[in-house]
């Protein structure tokens, strides 16, 4: 018994080995220190926007015209600027990270776990017909541009981020199929793999417990990259007014409604929100960098 | 002044990583005459390569050359200028790799890859396409590849892993060398074709009157092959005979483990091979490096590192055992 | 020869894979039986099938003809479709110990599995308890290695874990595919000691894969040799490297590298090796080592020689032997 005690007393040492030898990877390269600050500031943001933002009834319908179209850094008051209705930028900026992360974290949800399961199940039959069927339909998928797809369901259904959302996902699932199957049929020729077969492991257990693990790393570098494109298919989306309607503060939508309107005597309203998204969309590209690194080698 | 090839004292190389240094190297003496033949055995992580690699300067960037020399004909190969190695390293020294198939272009022919090599020498310079091609039959010849015209046309996964590593010794011969570096260069092949590679590597080496720097596991290619064998253990040189001497007659304890460890074609059993492995370098043992594993280990060897002594004329080992008080 | 001795009987073995080159005759119609407790050596260099012949015995592959017999039950199907108490009753070793083992799993789990699977333990503690017995046997210290993961291993450790995972459910057949071809001589004797220790406590009976002749004569009872998917050759060990008869066999020894002179004499003088193995989706005709063979004549290319026995428990297929008679 006092052995056994003794096993559970240094099971955590290799594990903290492991995050040890992870983070020093990861933080090798000062960019991908640099992704992960900018990304876990756009995450902050967009969690506590409500509460932190200086006018927070600045996100509706909300108009104030005496104080319309204050240019950037003049009005101690809106460093940003304001708008044609009056509202801050800064504001109606950062509740556009909250549209922006929401609409990232749900459609990434929504596409992460059926395009693994989907792309184990196809990696793991490789070259039977399960194969065949699961990976032609993520193919006819994938045929279809991403963003014309998109365009033509948000024309069809009711233009609004939830359409858009859906959109997005019903796209985006088979890049996801196609990492998974590459990876894990490449895993699935591995002697372990083989000697589960043979030892009398169960298909299930064979796919979850020893091919999956070894799928994460790559997956979750595309995840982590994903967040930036998922928020640029969006923000594109809403730019030619096909996802979030105004007055919703959400990036794309601000950019789009304002430029046409106002660029560029009054360019602040549409560059900042578009910074925005720049940030954003460069946080999580080096992050993703970052989670790569730690994954190679 | 000496000609000599390569000359090597007192090497010591780390690599950076993320839980500290891994001191690779530490204590490596290596002299290889003007036509000389030596082996290099010692078990896989010993730090073999990483020595090849410092003598032509293709270490990884995370290395640090911590202390020691590295002469080539007496320049110091660890201050020359890109330049000065770039010629070392193209018309100096060549080098045969453990996998052939890693060291052949895959997208280019063999011609191409085997005219981009010739025309490094100053011989060829300002010849014709059809000179090149004829010396490149000559050099397929050399290392007995049948039907050179064809091999010559030929992309890399067309040819045979024992046809690959002939046109790696045939590019790694086609211009005057000093020293030709083989790492393991049979150790890929089927056992019927290391022996006739072996062969042939030495058959051109006699020819040419090259030095050879041999780096193998198998201990019986390495005894078939050379005149003189350095054992290497955890980045230190322990052991160097000349050949016959060392197979009969090793004196460090290693030496010993690892060729009563070599299994025997005349049957007879297993020895205990050797406990352990090849330390962490982050952390490696103090005084000599192998004492965690010796069977042979004195309260002194904990501490002290063993200096390295002749014992007789030719055959010098770095071992307490062999100290006289 | 009792018919219950033999614990595994390969009966017309035949695996044809189909490539987009045409159908590779991996193995093409052999038959060997292993008996009870005994190491039955196969031999043969890379591409001879050898490896293919293990995993069929494993079910890893379906035989495209001919018979698996395990305890005079037909088995001669996918592993997935074996009955469990047979997977319980099997196990294999494979080459490469960096891809046999999870890399994302702790050895543990990795040792722990075929427990799980076949209902060998009830719960955790259990569980860490056999495993850590499984690690002792295989001399692993459980408190160092226990929850580490493969990456951390060196070679020879992680083979061991995969020797623990492989006897974790008291099989009493295991195949072992070049188990020690990828560790140091040092390590290999080691593992060696180790399978030789098991296979007495436990009555083990091994299918022992090897291109290494010399490990080959140390550990095997009976030898059989693979030649391009055909068994040319099979004897007692001692037999076998004392009186080899087919060429090939003649040809593979005297290319084994040695290091004694007992050795040496050892090594048939009359066959230099020469050629490389001719490609396995057009086998020559008759013979398939004609091309290679330096005694080959008109018969050996026209027809496929037969099994003769020339001494008791020595067969071999060569028309020399069958003039002679």
């Amino acid at each position: 018994m006092e052995k056994i005690r003794l096993f559970k007393t240094i099971k955590q040492s290799p594990r903290w080995e492991y995050a040890k030898r992870m983070w020093y990877k990861f933080s090798r390269s000062p960019l991908s220190i640099a992704g992960l600050v900018i990304s876990a500031t756009c995450i902050f943001i967009g969690l506590f926007a409500p509460y932190i933002v200086p006018y927070p009834e600045h996100g509706g319908l909300f108009h104030n015209f005496e104080d319309r179209f204050i240019p950037p850094f003049q009005n101690s008051n809106y460093i940003l600027g304001t708008d044609y209705y009056g509202r801050d930028v800064l504001t109606r900026t950062m509740l556009g990270f909250q549209y922006s992360l929401m609409m990232a974290v749900t459609v990434l949800s929504l596409v992460v776990a059926p395009g693994v399961i989907l792309g184990l199940i196809a990696g793991y039959h490789k070259g039977t017909w399960v194969d065949t069927v699961i990976m032609r339909i993520s193919d006819v998928f994938i045929a279809v541009p991403p963003l014309v797809l998109a365009l033509g369901i948000c024309s069809v259904l009711e233009p609004n981020i939830f359409n858009a959302m859906m959109a997005v996902s019903l796209m985006w699932w088979p890049w996801y199929a196609r990492l998974t199957y590459n990876v894990s049929s490449a895993i699935r020729n591995e002697y372990f793999v083989q000697a589960a077969e043979v030892m009398g492991a169960s298909t299930l257990h064979i796919i979850f417990k020893e091919i999956l693990p070894n799928c994460l790393g790559p997956i979750l570098t595309k995840v982590t990259l994903d967040v930036g494109w998922v928020i640029l298919i969006g923000s594109a989306l809403s730019f030619v007014g096909l996802g979030a309607q105004p007055p919703t503060p959400d990036l794309g939508t601000m950019v789009a409604t304002n430029a046409e309107k106002y660029m560029p005597d009054f360019w602040w309203t549409s560059i900042f929100p578009a910074l925005g998204i720049v940030i954003i969309i460069l946080g999580f590209n080096l992050l993703g960098d970052g989670v790569r690194d730690m994954f190679t080698e | 002044m000496t000609d000599r090839p390569i000359e090597i004292k007192d090497l010591h190389v780390g690599y950076k990583t993320y839980r500290g240094t891994s001191k690779v190297l530490n204590g490596v003496h290596l002299t290889v005459d003007v036509g000389e033949k030596i082996g290099i055995i010692g078990e896989s992580g010993c730090g073999k390569t990483t020595t090849m690699k410092t003598i032509l300067q293709i270490l990884p960037t995370n290395a640090v050359i911590q202390e020691g020399e590295v002469h080539f004909r007496s320049k110091d190969v660890l201050r020359m200028s890109k330049n000065e190695l770039n010629e070392l390293r193209r018309k100096h020294m060549a080098m045969i790799f453990q996998d052939p198939t890693a060291a052949l272009n895959p997208v280019f022919k063999i011609e191409t890859q085997l005219i981009d090599i010739i025309k490094s020498s100053e011989e060829y310079e300002g010849k014709k396409k059809e000179d090149f091609r004829a010396k490149c039959i000559r050099l397929l010849k050399e290392v007995a590849l049948p039907d050179p015209e064809r091999v010559l046309d030929s992309y890399p996964f067309q040819l045979s892993g024992g046809m690959r590593q002939r046109v790696c010794i045939a590019m790694a011969l086609a211009t005057p060398r000093y020293l030709l570096i083989a790492d393991e260069p049979t150790t890929n092949l089927d056992v019927t074709i290391q022996d006739q590679v072996l062969l042939l590597i030495e058959n051109i080496v006699e020819k040419r009157k090259l030095s050879v720097i041999l780096i193998s596991q198998a201990l019986g290619a390495v005894k078939g092959f050379v005149d003189k064998v350095y054992v290497m253990y955890a980045g230190s040189t322990v052991e160097v005979a000349e050949t016959k001497e060392l197979f009969s007659n090793p004196l460090h304890p290693y030496a010993r483990g690892l060729l009563e460890s070599t299994p025997k074609l005349t049957g007879g059993g297993f020895s205990e091979g050797i406990k352990g492995r090849v330390p962490d370098y982050i952390d490696p043992p103090s005084g000599c490096r192998f004492h965690p594993r010796c069977n042979q280990v004195l309260s002194r060897c904990e501490k002290e590192k063993p200096p390295f002594i002749d014992i007789v004329r030719n055959h010098g080992v770095a071992c307490w055992l062999y100290h006289k008080k | 020869m009792e018919e219950t001795e033999k614990i595994l009987v390969i009966e017309n073995l035949k695996k044809y894979f189909k490539t987009t080159f045409g159908t590779v005759k991996a193995v093409d119609d052999i038959s060997f039986d292993v008996r009870s407790g005994e190491t039955f050596g196969l031999v043969g260099e890379s591409g001879s099938g050898k490896s293919t012949t293990g995993y069929l015995t494993m079910g890893i592959y379906t035989p495209t003809a001919g018979r698996v017999l395990f305890k005079g039950q037909d088995v001669s199907i996918h592993a997935v479709k074996r009955p469990k108490h047979i997977k319980k009753d099997m196990s294999i070793v494979f080459q490469d110990p960096a891809s046999s083992l999870n890399p994302s799993k702790t050895i543990r789990d990795i040792v722990g599995l075929p427990l799980k699977i076949h209902g060998l333990v009830t719960n955790s503690s259990e569980l860490t308890e056999r495993v850590a017995q499984l690690l002792e046997t295989v001399e692993l210290p459980p408190e160092r290695f226990m929850h580490r993961r493969p990456g951390d291993l060196g070679g020879g450790e992680k083979q061991a874990t995969a020797i623990a995972r492989a006897i974790a459910t008291h099989p009493s057949f295991v195949v072992l595919d070049e188990p020690t071809s990828a560790l140091d001589v040092s390590i290999q004797a080691k593992i060696i000691k180790i399978l030789i220790k098991l296979q007495q406590e436990l009555k083990l009976s091994y299918l022992f894969i090897t291109h290494d002749l010399s490990l080959m004569r140390n550990v095997a009872s009976r030898v059989a040799i693979m030649y391009l998917a055909k068994i040319y050759e099979y004897a007692p060990a001692r037999l076998f490297f004392h009186n080899p008869l087919h060429p090939y066999t003649k040809m593979l020894l005297s290319s084994v590298p040695v290091l004694t002179d007992e050795e040496e004499a050892l090594k048939p003088k009359e066959v230099k090796s020469t050629g490389e193995v001719s490609s396995a989706i057009n086998p020559p005709p008759g013979c398939r080592f004609h091309p290679r063979c330096p005694f080959a004549s008109k018969i050996c290319k026209a027809k496929e020689p037969e099994f003769v026995l020339t001494e008791p428990g020595h067969y071999v297929a060569c028309h020399l032997n069958t003039k002679k008679r």
